[in-house]
């Protein structure tokens, strides 16, 4: 017993001693736990819903409403599963109100409930209806309760070709009232899948698509248009409370904040979350109402992300009135894609996921997990808020002030995104800011970083990497990259000049790409990484035409539909790629087994990546098409290497190319 | 030769002030509709009223001009001389003449209560017709010594149909016969069994018990032949857009060896027209059909459209039927490709005697992804719903607020409840929801799994001010709630203007039993479509059958009123008290 104590001891002492130098990971503050699910049970989680009495209920894609016992996962940790309901039409929300659900099918708000209390739902009450198309992209999602007590539901876009209203109030956010009467709210919506309050006020998150450059969170306010026009065909009904029009809306490619001078309900969004870089498809967003038990973010926002499996976080201020803020990356590694969140009673976060129809970087199906904090702060950017001559950080914990003194550890870039009826766009006007100087504050915990007054552009994004910053025990800080969508810049004292730490502009490595913009139209040759990679036009040499012609499409679920080409050695090749999706595709030919080198590489192009057509600049490329927008198609002319072997094709759009490559076959 | 290859759409117009009371007891003597029947294309029929056609023709098969069947009244049989159906007794066996060896066989009959009878075909296999409830699987139609996939049987008095594709004489496989497909009533029973070969075997009909009445019989050969080709294929390419369906902006054109949409590969949409000579070596009733995924495609031939339809979204097969002298004809195919969908464009021609075959290349009709099976299917005691977007056959858009029932007895139903329509009832293992669940589900639909009987799309309640007015579909139906008992089955509250109504559905052995009940503000005014046909007889008080597919059986002493309208019959019923009927099938 005792040389067992003994032993014990030690090897506690040196997990400590251990902890104190390996670097941190999220999962040192964040725990994801998996509640295990019954293997018949297929919880494609739609909605959640935490019960006052410990369980939680689930609504599920599959149509059902599944009751789950101790999901907290106490004691022998076995949940109970019981189905409450079922044969609902894609349910995408979940609100309980004691006495029933109300659960939003995609043509109707539902009312379950147990009147002969055996655990089983016995009516099914048409609570509010709405007609639909028929087309499957008319999602329709919530209720969900504000803290004033009104209920709201959103209503997603058709997908014809292009985001569509053909139903009415589709792209809309309505007002629910208690005897299922709906009233119009706001518009311009297009995937609004996650949205409630904040601090009282509505805000939906927005997904990348036609008309909307990147994912983004918006408030919403009676009578604003968020930017897709697809919903503006219904304004004409005498309950709605805007007029535009379509056709009022133009697609000219400026940023949304020059177009919204001359269209007052245009709302800018309060946060954008630059596409790859900070999810690609936002899901449901949550208020950190725990007063602390969920670590030291109350009061902000978090953001999960579907595509790529993760939750985010935003820090939000008012300025000159309006709801701006930035955003960060919180935690990632969950196990399928994150759609719906709920606060457990307890202050731990329930993260309901699914990802048919739609890859995600979890590879499960469906799952449910919850996640808790560990009770040990990350050392992280709390508070990211403008000023009138740049930013200031509060950190979670106090720096070590020389970190910050230093130029080389920060970087600030801008960029902004073009508002046009295209899907997405890239980065553009990406630019680099050079940093004045820093004033640390008497406690470590603020700094203010200090740029030229004149270079805080109004509309843009601002990109601010702490890289270098340490904190008084020499922990780096766990997300060091910040977005700041500057839509007001406040009037703020200037830094005081004499405590500033000033900064001599040295050559600071610019990560950035050179300024102006890039059409994703080009129809050129020249592309940034060599004219030969990329023709176009059938080359002038060939007189009898190309030696074979070869067309590759695409597959649901992120595939080629070809996943094997044969080409003679050192022939021409025509090669058509048709992008029949509804998400942005390229394809890349590349050496033998880079495929996977090759779209790492395009993740790490960052901001620029976008611009570059995710096509990174490096000789294991040979050939490439350009980035595509949806069913849209480009022809390319290549000469097959004259080596045999195995090469490759991939899309490198960022999260695409694990699943989306082929083997392009060189025999001689 | 202009011939529109689209379904029957119920037409509905304004009812004429004709009104057949059916309280007056009228006993049609023609049970089933009295036009005669065609055989469905690609069959040849065999003439049943001519004697010629059969080695024998025994005593115990006479000819009918209708029978009179009860469905539950087995010796309650009765005939109507004429020359429409051969009907057999248990006796000797009815032998055609026939020497094909592979072949497609139709036949189109009727049972009575408990009948069966043994069809046996050339080279030895046999299959069982027969009729009742819950029959255990080696006695359900279709046993071929193997069990049918599913009870695809009919009830006894309603016309029924076998599709049999089978060949006797398999030249690399010696001593073999083999089912390619056995359809019974529409739904595959059989697929791809082996059984031994024996050459003595003609083709025959037996009855062992009860009576079948025939009254369609049909076949056609196979042979390895290709009398049709096509030649000096030349193609333009038009930039209309997908649904303009003109050709006005001229692309590229060239020629082809080959029939194929690929001349067009890389375009988004585009409409693409062929033309060349069609070489016809033989005459004949040609089958032609088109297989695409595309707006609309259309085939002439020497100037005259033989084939004209619309939107197509996964490879349907369309199809005319042209008779050709031999000779050389020009011919067009003129297609355009949607937007959203990859193209994919085929010509396929058959003729009896030979298998149809392909006339495109075959790299322009790519094999389409591989799909799961989903489905759902009730538990042991209890019923289970799904609610999805359902489209009837006949109709180009999806009723989209729909509710199906599946119930452990195999007894399912589709209810639309934006117009308190029922629409459909099915025999069978419940729903496909393949095209609801894998992936996104990009239709939405939910198709039933077995032998199904299409209703009128219409809503089941309405107010007609006077017993003769049109019936209004959907006019003021509100659909407020639905109760599910214990064993998961479903009752419904509609609101009909002021009046309030309960329908419950519940599955029976037979069929489906529903009961609509005012609850609030009935009113005499408000009626029930019991059914709506071509063609709708009273076999009995209270019993009636529907274009010979399904039974309407009331109760209460209920009385409906049969109606016309300018297209259709009406079974309705009025509503100021409970109502209850039963649809047997």
């Amino acid at each position: 017993m005792k040389t067992r104590t003994i032993f014990l001891l030690c090897s506690l002492a040196c997990i400590t001693a251990f902890s104190q130098t390996r670097p941190k990971s999220e999962d040192d503050y964040y725990r994801i736990v998996t509640i295990p699910i019954p293997h018949d049970v297929e919880l494609e989680v739609g909605g959640l819903a935490v019960l006052p009495d410990g369980r939680l209920a689930a609504s599920t894609r599959k149509g059902e409403v599944w009751m789950i016992s101790n999901p907290y996962s106490i004691g022998n940790r076995e949940p109970i599963f019981k189905r409450f309901a079922h044969g609902l039409h894609e349910p995408l929300g979940l609100l309980y109100r004691g006495d029933d659900f109300l659960v939003t099918q995609r043509g109707e708000v539902t009312r379950l409930i147990d009147s002969n209390e055996d655990g089983e739902a016995d009516i099914y009450e048409s609570f509010s209806k709405w007609p639909l198309s028929g087309n499957y992209h008319q999602y329709s999602y919530g209720p969900v309760r504000m803290p004033n007590g009104e209920m709201i539901v959103t209503l997603n876009v058709d997908w014809i070709g292009r985001g569509g209203s053909l139903t009415k109030w589709r792209g809309w956010l309505l007002k629910l009232g208690e005897n299922g009467k709906l009233t119009p709210w706001a518009t311009g919506l297009r995937s609004p899948a996650g949205f409630g309050s904040y601090q009282g006020d509505i805000f939906y998150s927005e997904n990348q698509g036609d008309w909307v450059a990147s994912g983004r969170i918006t408030h919403l306010e009676r009578g604003d248009f968020a930017g897709n026009p697809a919903g503006l065909v219904w304004t004409d009904d005498p309950e709605s409370p805007l007029k535009l029009k379509p056709e009022d809306i133009p697609s000219t490619g400026e940023p949304m904040y020059n177009i919204a001078r001359n269209i007052p309900q245009l709302k800018l969004p309060a946060v954008w979350f630059p596409h790859t870089i900070l999810g690609i498809s936002l899901s449901d967003l949550k208020e950190d109402i725990t007063g602390g038990a969920f670590g030291p973010f109350a009061g902000q926002l978090f953001v999960g992300d579907q595509g790529h499996s993760t939750i985010m976080r935003a820090d939000l201020e008012k300025v000159n009135g309006k709801w701006q803020g930035a955003c960060f990356q919180f935690r990632e590694g969950f196990a399928s894609g994150v759609l719906r969140m709920e606060w457990g009673l307890d202050g731990s976060l329930f993260v309901g996921q699914t990802s048919r129809g739609w890859s995600a970087k979890g590879t499960e199906n469906f799952a449910l997990q919850r996640l808790v904090w560990t009770g040990e702060i990350p050392f992280e950017m709390k508070h990211l808020r403008a000023q009138s001559d740049g930013f200031e950080i509060t950190f979670t914990l106090p720096i070590d002030p020389e970190t910050a003194k230093k130029p080389e550890s920060w970087e600030v870039n801008s960029f902004t995104y073009k508002y046009h009826k295209e899907y997405g766009s890239p980065a553009i006007n990406t630019e680099t800011l050079p940093i004045r100087g820093v004033l640390v504050s008497d406690d470590s915990l603020r700094v203010r970083i200090v740029l030229d007054r004149k270079l805080m552009k109004a509309g843009y994004i601002h990109e601010v990497k702490a890289l270098g910053i340490r904190s008084v025990e020499g922990l780096s800080v766990l997300h060091p990259t910040g977005y700041y969508t500057l839509n007001e810049i406040p009037d703020t004292e200037p830094a005081e000049g004499a405590l500033l730490t000033v900064f001599h502009h040295t050559e600071h490595p610019s990560t950035a790409s050179q300024s102006g913009t890039m059409s994703t139209q080009a129809e050129s040759t020249t592309s940034r990484v060599g004219a030969i990679k990329r023709v176009t036009v059938q080359p002038s040499s060939w007189t009898k035409g190309p030696d074979q012609t070869i067309q590759i499409g695409t597959r649901p679920g992120l595939r080629f539909d070809i996943s094997e080409i044969r080409v003679k050695a050192g022939s021409k090749i025509q090669l058509t790629f048709n992008n029949n999706d509804d998400m942005l595709h390229n394809l890349i030919i590349t050496e033998p087994g880079a495929a996977n080198q090759v779209g790492e590489a395009a993740l790490a192009l960052g901001l620029q990546g976008s611009e570059q057509q995710y096509v990174p600049d490096i000789p294991e490329v040979l050939y490439h098409t350009q980035l595509l927008q949806p069913e849209s198609s480009e022809t390319i002319y290549f000469v097959a290497p004259t080596r045999p072997g195995t090469y490759q094709y991939v899309c490198t759009f960022p999260g695409h190319h694990a699943l989306m490559q082929g083997n392009m076959v060189v025999v001689k | 030769m202009q011939k529109h290859s689209r379904a029957n759409e119920f037409r509905r117009k304004r009812v004429t002030s004709r009104l057949f009371l059916g309280s007056i007891v009228f006993i049609f003597l023609n049970t089933f509709p009295s036009f005669g029947q065609p055989l469905p294309r690609f069959y040849d029929a065999i003439a049943l009223a001519d004697p010629a056609s059969f080695l024998k023709v025994p005593a115990n098969w006479t000819y009918a001009d209708s029978l009179l069947i009860h469905p539950e009244k087995p010796n309650s049989v009765r005939t109507i001389p004429g020359k429409k159906y051969l009907v057999g007794k248990p006796g000797e066996s009815l032998l055609p003449k026939f020497n094909a060896r592979n072949f497609r066989l139709f036949l189109g009959y009727v049972l009575s209560p408990g009948a069966s009878a043994l069809l046996t075909l050339p080279g030895g296999a046999t299959i069982l017709l027969s009729e009742g409830r819950n029959l255990p699987e080696h006695v359900q139609s279709g046993f071929t010594g193997l069990p049918p996939i599913q009870d695809a049987g009919k009830m006894a008095g309603l016309l029924q149909t076998v599709e049999l594709d089978y060949e006797s004489f398999l030249p690399s496989q010696n001593g073999k016969v083999r089912i390619n497909e056995l359809k019974i009533n529409g739904i595959v029973v059989q697929q791809g069994q082996y059984l031994t070969h024996d050459n003595a075997t003609p083709l025959s009909l037996q009855v062992i018990q009860g009576t079948i009445g025939v009254n369609r019989l049909g076949y056609r050969e196979f042979e390895d032949r290709r009398p049709i080709r096509l030649q000096n294929l030349t193609y333009k390419i038009y930039n209309d857009d997908w649904d303009s369906r003109t050709t006005n902006l001229l692309g590229e054109s060239g020629s082809s060896p080959e029939l194929t949409y690929q001349v067009a590969d890389g375009k988004k949409t585009f409409n693409l027209v062929y033309e060349g000579d069609l070489i016809v070596e033989e005459d004949g009733d040609y089958d032609f059909m088109t297989i695409y995924t595309g707006a609309y495609c259309q085939l002439s031939i020497d100037e005259n459209v033989v084939l004209d339809t619309d939107n197509s979204n996964s490879q349907e097969v369309q199809d005319t039927n042209v008779r050709l002298e031999k000779g050389n004809y020009r011919v067009k195919l003129w297609y355009s490709k949607l937007p959203w969908a990859n193209a994919a464009l085929g010509l396929r021609v058959g003729k009896s005697g030979i298998r149809p075959y392909d006339l495109h290349a075959k790299a322009s009709l790519p094999e389409p992804p591989a799909k799961p099976f989903i489905t759902v299917s009730p538990g042991k005691g209890k019923a289970e719903m799904v609610r999805s977007f359902v489209q009837l056959p006949f109709e180009n858009h999806k009723r989209t607020h729909c509710i199906s029932v599946g119930s452990p007895l195999g007894r399912n139903y589709t209810l639309d409840l934006n117009r308190g329509a029922l629409l459909q009832v099915w025999k069978g293992r419940f729903a496909n929801t393949t095209e609801m669940w894998h992936q996104r589900g990009e239709r939405q639909l939910l198709i039933p799994v077995g032998q199904n009987e299409i209703l009128s799309g219409r809503s089941s309640i309405a107010r007609l001010n006077t017993a003769d007015a049109p019936w209004t579909d959907s006019s003021a139906v509100n659909f407020l709630d639905y109760r599910v008992n214990d064993q998961g089955e479903l009752t419904f509250r509609f609101a009909l203007g002021p009046s309030l109504f309960q329908d419950a559905v519940s599955a029976t052995e037979s069929g489906l039993q529903r009961t609509i009940t005012p609850e609030r503000n009935a009113s005499t005014a408000n009626y029930v479509l019991l059914a709506e046909g071509y063609r709708i007889t009273q076999i009995e008080k209270g019993l009636y059958v529907v274009d010979g597919k399904y039974y309407i059986k009331t109760k209460n002493g209920a009385s409906p009123l049969l109606r016309k309208n300018d297209q259709l019959e009406e079974l309705i019923a009025p509503l100021a008290s409970p109502l209850s009927y039963s649809i047997l099938w």
